[in-house]
């Protein structure tokens, strides 16, 4: 059998990656005490919660619908910079795309490449700016060069999560250029970026439903 | 600090719909949305604003006429979602444009862009400002990454006064940005606010110091010192915001003290006597000069100076009434 996941799974995948980030509130909420507004452990909960609360309660026709779903769910949910940027995050990379009813590592890798131009796009934001991008840029990298070198998509997605929490580690080592966190300056070094810390609970959270769900699967 | 709430999810909605219980006549809300527009639909642009919650009357305060006719709610401190400013923007009349007007914030430019694109989609024609006030947040030479603060009150009044005289969408546009130019803001903190939520301090501050330029939410501000006698805290802003600003001598200028919620009239009136000395004493001409509460962050003590170099394009404008339930401004008759 194919290396894919189908639109149920991927909905059951997104379900799982909500209730990741639902519990991780109060981790996230320490992180943005030290040098933002201590709200994004809150705002990504809401967020979330409502993302899981619309997963459950709809059908979906393609994996393009379930991360449409999940991104406009954000994105009318959160608000704040927050809700754009991690809308961004599931909507940009399906714009255009041919409805699928299945998804390979592949596939998945191009979406969230197509996403992370989106989001530098929008919010202005390189690698070093010590804000989200920071893990979604090497954990799309390494999805693209695992599904390259033709790696089983738990692999690969295991993979994605490294990358996405040595970019969250690597935001300690860099001084903030954008929102709250910009005015601490050089105070802000030694500490993450609670945005990358988001997108590393996310990607670890989608590797681990495929390693529990899915691997067993590979014929 | 006890704060009086139901929940933290349903403050923002419940706060709404309590002001909206106090002034039926004059508000209706936007369905599915945290926000609310002018009952009546005046035939001219219209100006929505929004941005986060816990700093009233700003924004929900300053619908009303000769102000905004619509206004988007975030959570508290955050920015309202795209769809919120959508939601609004089809509920105010906007057969000649919307301006946007909102505070130089990570988040609400992202969500005003993100609504400005999806709404042209829609054939919607609307112009986006940020007002940029606050001296303490960046230096003069990168004025566009400032944020916005309590002057955005005064670029709403002077934009508010040229959409009902008249203007069409880039006259706004272009007056509210030429207020933003000739404005700025300093602000000084004497105590802690308490988030709503869970009445804890924002932030801390050791009784008996004061912080000029701290944000609400106790980012560093840019000089931290012991507390000092009214004047000699006036004196120090005024230095900054007049260095910044750079009038030249007969300048006019209209001033805005605002206080953040804690401190009293009893404090600004002494404030602003000595704003007044020092404007005189740099041969300066004080246009206007006015004391409210127009940005409060959730108690936190300490207020804010605006200054207003003004035109007599401007003026023009500053001079017509504005009127909402918690920000009056009378007309001015030159």
């Amino acid at each position: 059998m194919s290396d894919t996941l189908n639109v149920d799974e991927v909905k059951r995948m997104f379900e799982y990656v909500a209730g990741a980030v639902v519990d991780s509130e109060a981790e996230l909420t320490v992180i943005d005490k030290k040098i933002g507004d201590g709200d994004h452990g809150t705002n990504m909960a809401l967020g979330f919660r409502e993302v899981r609360k619309e997963l459950r309660a709809k059908e979906f026709d393609s994996v393009n619908e379930v991360f449409h779903c999940v991104g406009m769910t954000l994105l009318d949910t959160m608000g704040g910079a927050s809700g754009v940027l991690f809308g961004t995050l599931f909507i940009s990379g399906i714009v255009g795309l041919t409805p699928l009813k299945a998804i390979d590592l592949a596939a998945l890798a191009k979406i969230f490449q197509k996403s992370l131009t989106a989001l530098k796009k929008r919010g202005k934001a390189r690698v070093g700016d010590k804000t989200m991008v920071d893990a979604v840029e090497p954990a799309v990298a390494a999805l693209l060069e695992a599904a390259a070198a033709g790696q089983p998509l738990a692999q690969g997605l295991a993979a994605g999560a490294a990358g996405a929490r040595a970019g969250m580690e690597y935001t300690k080592q860099c001084v903030a250029r954008f929102g709250r966190a910009k005015s601490f300056g050089q105070a802000s070094l030694g500490l993450e970026d609670a945005g990358a810390v988001s997108v590393s609970i996310i990607f670890r959270a989608m590797a681990q439903w495929v390693q529990q769900n899915h691997a067993g699967d590979i014929g | 600090m006890n704060k009086i709430i139901n929940s933290p999810e349903a403050m923002v909605r419940e706060m709404l719909e309590g002001y909206l219980c106090a002034n039926p006549q004059l508000f209706e809300k936007v369905p599915d949305t945290n926000g609310l527009v002018l009952k009546e639909r005046l035939d001219k642009v219209a100006i929505v604003t929004g941005g986060g919650a816990g700093n009233e009357p700003w924004n929900i305060g300053y619908v009303g006429y000769g102000l905004a006719d619509g206004v988007a709610l975030g959570h508290v401190y955050a920015a309202p979602p795209a769809r919120a400013i959508m939601n609004v923007t089809k509920a105010v009349h906007h057969q000649k444009g919307v301006l946007f007007l909102a505070t130089n914030h990570a988040g609400d430019v992202l969500n005003f862009e993100l609504a400005a694109e999806l709404l042209q989609l829609e054939g919607f024609q609307t112009r986006c400002v940020y007002v940029t006030d606050d001296i303490a947040t960046a230096p003069l030479e990168q004025r566009e990454e400032r944020r916005g603060v309590a002057g955005v009150a005064l670029v709403l009044k002077i934009a508010g006064a040229a959409a009902a005289a008249g203007l069409d969408l880039d006259g706004v546009a272009r007056v509210a940005r030429k207020a933003n130019d000739q404005l700025r803001t300093l602000g000084v903190t004497t105590s802690p606010g308490y988030l709503p939520s869970t009445g804890e301090a924002m932030f801390e501050m050791a009784e008996g110091t004061i912080e000029f330029g701290m944000g609400f939410n106790g980012e560093p501000g840019i000089l931290r010192m012991q507390l000092q006698p009214a004047d000699r805290i006036a004196d120090l802003m005024m230095e900054r915001l007049l260095a910044d600003l750079q009038p030249a001598p007969g300048d006019e200028v209209a001033v805005l003290l605002n206080g953040f919620g804690f401190t009293g009239l009893l404090e600004l009136c002494i404030v602003n006597r000595r704003i007044k000395t020092i404007l005189d004493q740099r041969n300066l001409r004080t246009y206007d000069m006015f004391i409210d509460t127009l940005l409060a962050p959730q108690g936190t003590g300490g207020f804010s100076i605006t200054l207003l170099k003004l035109d007599e394009e401007l003026k023009q404008y500053y001079n017509s009434a504005a009127e909402s339930p918690f920000f009056h401004k009378r007309e001015i008759r030159s």
